[in-house]
């Protein structure tokens, strides 16, 4: 990589804050503390008027704002107000198993016969927030910025985000002011529905506002072309975003959408009694009941969610196929889903998430038999059982109430004779250590995830995408799954697609036991009754443009 | 008294150099990956080395340290990547708000501490005596981060009366009677432990006064009980009080985290806990040094003010 | 921080007598303070529930009962009902106070044996020694002492182990400075002077002469110390910066019970009462040594 690029990229760090900017904050800081003693503002008293004003208790942190360069459900939930993509997922529907992909700043677009290329029609007369034009010119720059390494905007970060999305493009050409011809050195039957995910979204960006930020201050005003546009963003407390006055396609209902950081779950529904934020999400499962009663809005759906844990295909006790399967065995899911989620959450026995085109309900290769798994165990030798190390977070996105679980797990786990010493770190810090994979003595590492294309099952379970390459942190590799995997990258018929990629997991959760699964979130969403039009759609994330407060 | 106060300024330096050396190679234990937080966990092995070289991650340890004291002399703490904004940026407002909920809780300590001690004094053995001396021993002893939560429980959640969370409410227009009510809860769970001490210190020092011989001879004189209380006692009492408070700064401080982080008061204290877990070295030297500097400043300021009223606990 | 050190240096100086009488005096003083005796039975009852937590202890602390989470005080079989994951709390709550009275105690008296020696090092030696000590030591006296034991917890790992390492490393300054100053006291008096005449090397000196005049106001000031740690540990063990789960601790079944404030306080309360009168009870045993080291200093 240049040196001169990353010089660029550093431009912001250590070197970068003078003394001016450090007085200037400290006049800010005293200015603030004075403001307390002030008559409220006028920006202050517009987000009093009930009607005009959207507050989401969020649960946790929102990563930067920069939608290339980063990844998170929570974030997503953010700019997915803020920016557009080529397509995108219609959010506005509830009544679908899976979100209905349709054309957003593109629209219409082919596929070559040979998969090597798309060509999209762009939508005319799109601006972005800062006033520029969306054209194939800016299209061409928001997508080299992803995947170009000598393009003057390259921006490593988007590029190690996006990678899924921009493994294989190979040329990004504006034919004329509205066409734009990505070119491929694979075909990817799947490219489309992961470009709609979370983890480093390809959205449109303005080529004015990153050529004047700079790549990385890019996230602090962010400017895309959606029908919210950005205001504020104080890390850790609230981000806000507003109306955008020119937006091309229908007007939101609301003014302003507060984004209100409220990690602990009791300061979530207390707030939501008080009236402080309109809606939350992950309520703590004992309250649903209580909230139901008091009138609020409880809407749930099959979001593409599964919390599971990876397993260390290279420990010493759990690389025996008896012990991983004991291990599914192990957990008594029906009763964790019932008693300590509250039905919250359904029992999860595959690697194929809800909201996908191979999803299968019904299948369920394990059940809850531990007098089995006692078997197994004594099989592999382990007759007087073992200990091990499983990790997890204290929070974070769609974790639910990990550390609860997680104890609840370890003491079903005890009765079958494994000894799990847990270990807990706050969400970032978990991240980092998480993906450098599994430690020697470390049996699992637990982590929430899903999409609603099946390639994420590529994501994990590849046997390529080990640490450091890739997310496949138990280490699994299975040359008959890396075969199959490539073959529904390239299979460009949905039906047939969906087959290969159900085989995927029968291999994987039968032959292998590799993953551990065991739950799917009912992705609870809790209103006020004040709160209309809100659509909870089969996705992690959602679109604010449809609800409205009443007064 | 100058000459003191400058001898004692002084020593703050080889203090702070102290501290700020104790920081940074702390920190710098730390086993985490700022180049991979960065990047994100995509990131090649290459881009990751050369962005290490480039932040200087590769270089001698003292120079790392000079290079970080330098900047830190000029206003720049570093940057935070993981909430990717300046260190003083963030912090900043984050001191004034922790100052807010500090000062508040010092102000209910010390004053209701000392207006309880002195009328437990002035009512020696009577049953507001005892009553006031028991509940100051159980108060004493509660942890803040118990009685933060116990005080919800009764006003935020039985009696609906006051907000549980934050400094503002989310939604409104903010303003002074929106932050008390917010400050209400969370400063008595601070004020309380200290508070209950200063009141029980209190009544001793000034039963100690009290039992002095040239009371005995105001009493005598026919001075009423609250002039003798009011002229005499109380104002002797004050530097010995002044010390009480002031030791109880430190003690304060360390409550006003636990509060923080249960009424989710956006502070210097909660932001430093964040921080430590999630091993956010920038964050965590720039919080340590602010709150080492006022610490030290504010101890300081008690000493001189002792000093000052107090001739008698001058050194030789 | 422990507002006593003046006073419980000047409460407890010296006392120029030795020998078993001074001890026996002491101890028939301590034994009349009924705050101090039930103090001493207070923490005779939560320490001896604590060491015989396996022949007392109602159910396994790490079970779920069947009876199922949050069942309220009094339900049948649960006095003190369950908790968050269904086990019952009576249960935790004594097999807790192995981690929450030896995460209080045992940094306490560690700190202050390391502080013994460090003190009486700087305190009798004086000078240069005395100056690098103490102004080492000012480092730690900038910082809030719980805010330093979170930041050292946050740089070696959570653990029980690490949350008593952190705890007594942020102690040993505040005992240092005790010793420190009774050592001061106890050197210029004539006794040391003469033994010093006859002969006495530092060692003797040290060891018969200034040490056992010394140990009075440390040992007031450890059980002053340990009252105040039990809480500041509790405090550790609520961010989860002491023992990990399953295993219960007063502290951690506070911070466990705050996902269920709203369905079950009992949870969050229960747990907080007792370390306040477990904490209280420490209070008073220090409180009654002062007393019976000291008859002249007050409550």
């Amino acid at each position: 990589m240049d040196p001169d690029k990353i010089n660029l990229m550093l431009r912001m760090l250590p070197d970068g804050v003078s003394r001016r900017d450090f007085l200037r904050t400290a006049a800010a800081g005293a200015a603030g503390a004075a403001g307390v003693l002030a008559v409220p503002d006028k920006s202050r008293a517009q987000a009093g008027k009930k009607n005009g004003t959207l507050v989401y208790g969020m649960e946790g942190p929102s990563d930067i704002l920069d939608p290339q360069a980063t990844g998170c459900w929570l974030t997503y939930r953010v700019t997915f107000q803020m920016f557009e993509g080529l397509l995108t997922e219609d959010l506005t529907k509830a009544d679908v198993t899976i979100p209905p992909l349709v054309p957003k700043l593109a629209e219409s677009y082919t596929v070559a016969k040979d998969g090597l290329s798309r060509t999209f029609k762009l939508r005319k007369g799109v601006k972005f927030h800062d006033g520029t034009p969306f054209n194939a010119q800016a299209a061409v720059f928001s997508w080299e910025r992803m995947y170009k390494k000598d393009a003057p905007n390259f921006y490593p970060r988007a590029n190690s985000y996006t990678s899924y999305v921009v493994e294989y493009i190979t040329g990004a050409e504006a034919v004329d002011e509205y066409t734009l011809k990505l070119t491929f050195s694979k075909p990817f039957a799947e490219w489309e529905r992961m470009t709609l995910q979370s983890w480093g979204e390809p959205m449109m960006v303005s080529p004015s506002q990153v050529k004047k930020t700079g790549n990385e201050k890019f996230a602090d005003a962010p400017v895309g072309t959606g029908p919210f546009r950005f205001v504020e963003n104080v890390p850790g407390d609230r981000i806000v975003l507003e109306r955008f006055k020119e937006y091309w396609g229908p007007q939101p209902k609301v003014d302003k959408l507060v984004f209100r950081r409220l990690d602990d779950p009791a300061a979530r529904v207390a707030a939501l009694r008080t009236g402080e934020v309109d809606f939350i999400l992950a309520p703590p499962p004992d309250e649903v009941d209580a909230l139901r009663k008091e009138k609020f809005q409880v809407i749930q759906s099959n979001a593409p969610h599964i919390w599971y844990w990876h397993v260390n295909m290279k420990d010493d006790k759990f690389k025996d196929v008896r012990v991983r399967k004991a291990l599914q065995m192990s957990v008594d899911k029906d009763r964790m889903c019932t008693e300590l989620l509250r039905g919250t959450a359904r029992p999860a026995w595959s690697m194929i998430s809800p909201a996908t085109a191979a999803y299968d309900p019904k299948y369920k290769p394990y059940s809850y038999d531990p007098d089995k798994a006692k078997a197994l165990l004594k099989d592999a030798g382990l007759a007087n059982g073992f200990e091990t190390t499983f990790w997890t977070s204290t929070s974070g996105s769609g974790q639910m109430i990990p550390v609860a679980m997680a104890e609840w797990i370890q003491r079903d786990l005890a009765k079958v004779g494994i000894r799990v010493k847990l270990e807990t770190f706050d969400w970032i810090t978990y991240l980092s250590k998480m993906f450098q994979g599994l430690r020697p003595g470390h049996g699992a590492y637990q982590l929430s995830w899903g999409m609603t294309s099946n390639f994420w099952i590529d994501i994990v379970a590849r046997s390529t995408r080990q640490p450091d390459k890739g997310v496949n942190v138990g280490w699994y590799a299975n040359p008959k799954v890396d075969a199959l995997l490539d073959t529904a990258r390239a299979e460009l018929d949905d039906k047939k697609r969906a087959a290969v990629y159900k085989q995927i997991d029968r291999i994987i959760m039968e032959d292998d036991a590799a993953f551990f699964p065991i739950c799917n979130d009912l992705n609870l969403v809790v209103l006020s009754p004040k709160v209309k039009g809100f659509v909870n759609p089969p996705e992690e994330w959602f679109q604010l443009w449809t609800p409205w407060v009443e007064a | 008294m100058i000459v003191y106060a400058g001898k004692r300024l002084l020593g703050l330096v080889p203090v702070l150099f102290g501290i700020s050396v104790v920081i940074f190679l702390t920190m710098k234990l730390i086993p985490g990956d700022v180049a991979r937080a960065l990047l994100g966990p995509m990131a090649t092995d290459q881009s990751l080395a050369q962005l290490q070289n480039a932040l200087g991650l590769d270089q001698p340890i003292h120079i790392q340290y000079a290079k970080w004291l330098w900047r830190a002399l000029h206003g720049d703490l570093g940057l935070s990547p993981i909430v990717h904004k300046s260190v003083v940026e963030l912090l900043l407002p984050k001191f004034g708000n922790t100052l807010i909920l500090a000062g508040a809780s010092f102000l209910l300590a010390a004053v209701g501490g000392v207006a309880v001690g002195v009328l437990a004094a002035a009512r020696q053995q009577t049953a507001l005596d005892r009553a006031a001396m028991g509940a100051s021993l159980i108060v004493g002893n509660m942890p803040p981060f118990w009685l933060g939560l116990v005080l919800i429980v009764v006003f935020a959640i039985d009696l609906r009366w006051l907000p549980s969370l934050g400094m503002y409410s989310a939604r409104g227009p903010g303003g002074l009677e929106d932050l008390l009510a917010h400050l209400a809860m969370p400063a008595v769970a601070t004020a309380a432990a200290p508070g209950a001490i200063i009141a029980r210190m209190t009544r001793a020092s000034v039963l100690e006064i009290l039992g002095q011989d040239y009371i005995k001879v105001a009493r005598s004189k026919g001075l009423s009980e609250r002039a003798v209380l009011g002229l005499h006692a109380l104002k002797v009492a004050w530097p010995p009080i002044l010390t009480i408070t002031g030791l109880q700064l430190g003690y304060l401080l360390g409550g006003a985290v636990f509060t923080e982080e249960v009424f989710g008061w956006p502070g210097l204290g909660r932001q430093l806990v964040s921080s430590v877990i999630a091993r956010d070295v920038q964050v965590v030297q720039g919080a340590a040094l602010f709150i080492a500097l006022s610490f030290v400043v504010v101890n300081l300021g008690v000493d001189l003010l002792n000093l000052y009223l107090d001739p008698r606990s001058r050194p030789a | 921080m422990p507002t006593s050190t003046t006073l419980a240096v000047k409460a407890a100086m010296p006392r120029l007598q030795r020998g078993p009488g001074a001890f026996i005096r002491a101890a028939r003083v301590f034994l009349r303070d009924r705050q101090a005796v039930i103090g001493l039975l207070i923490i005779a009852i939560t320490g001896g529930a604590a060491l015989l937590a396996p022949l007392i202890s109602p159910y396994d602390p790490l079970t779920s009962e069947s009876v199922g989470r949050l069942a309220p005080i009094g339900t049948p079989g649960h006095l003190l009902g369950t908790d968050e994951q269904g086990r019952d709390i009576l249960s935790r709550l004594i097999w807790g106070g192995r981690a929450s009275l030896l995460v209080g105690i045992l940094p306490t008296v560690a700190a202050g044996i390391v502080a013994l020696g460090l003190g009486l090092l700087a305190g009798y030696l004086g000078g240069a020694v005395d100056h690098g000590i103490m102004r080492g030591l000012d480092v730690f006296f900038a910082f809030p002492l719980v805010l330093l034991a979170i930041a050292i917890v946050g740089v070696i790992g959570p653990g029980m182990g690490n949350q008593m390492f952190a705890l007594a490393v942020v102690l040993v300054p505040y005992s240092t400075r005790v010793v420190r100053t009774a050592t001061l006291s106890v050197k210029p008096l004539e006794f040391v002077e003469a033994a010093r005449a006859l002969g006495a090397g530092n060692g003797r000196l040290i060891g018969c002469h200034l040490l056992p005049n010394v140990l009075p106001p440390l040992l007031v000031y450890t059980s002053t110390l340990v009252g105040m740690m039990i809480v500041a540990s509790a405090g550790l063990s609520f961010l989860g910066l002491g023992v990990q789960p399953p295993t219960p601790d007063w502290g951690v079944m506070v911070g466990n019970g705050r996902l269920v404030i709203y369905r079950a306080a009992h949870v969050v309360t229960i747990p907080g009462v007792v370390i306040v009168i477990t904490a209280l009870a420490f209070n008073f045993i220090g409180d009654g040594l002062r007393e019976a080291l000291d008859p002249r200093a007050r409550r």
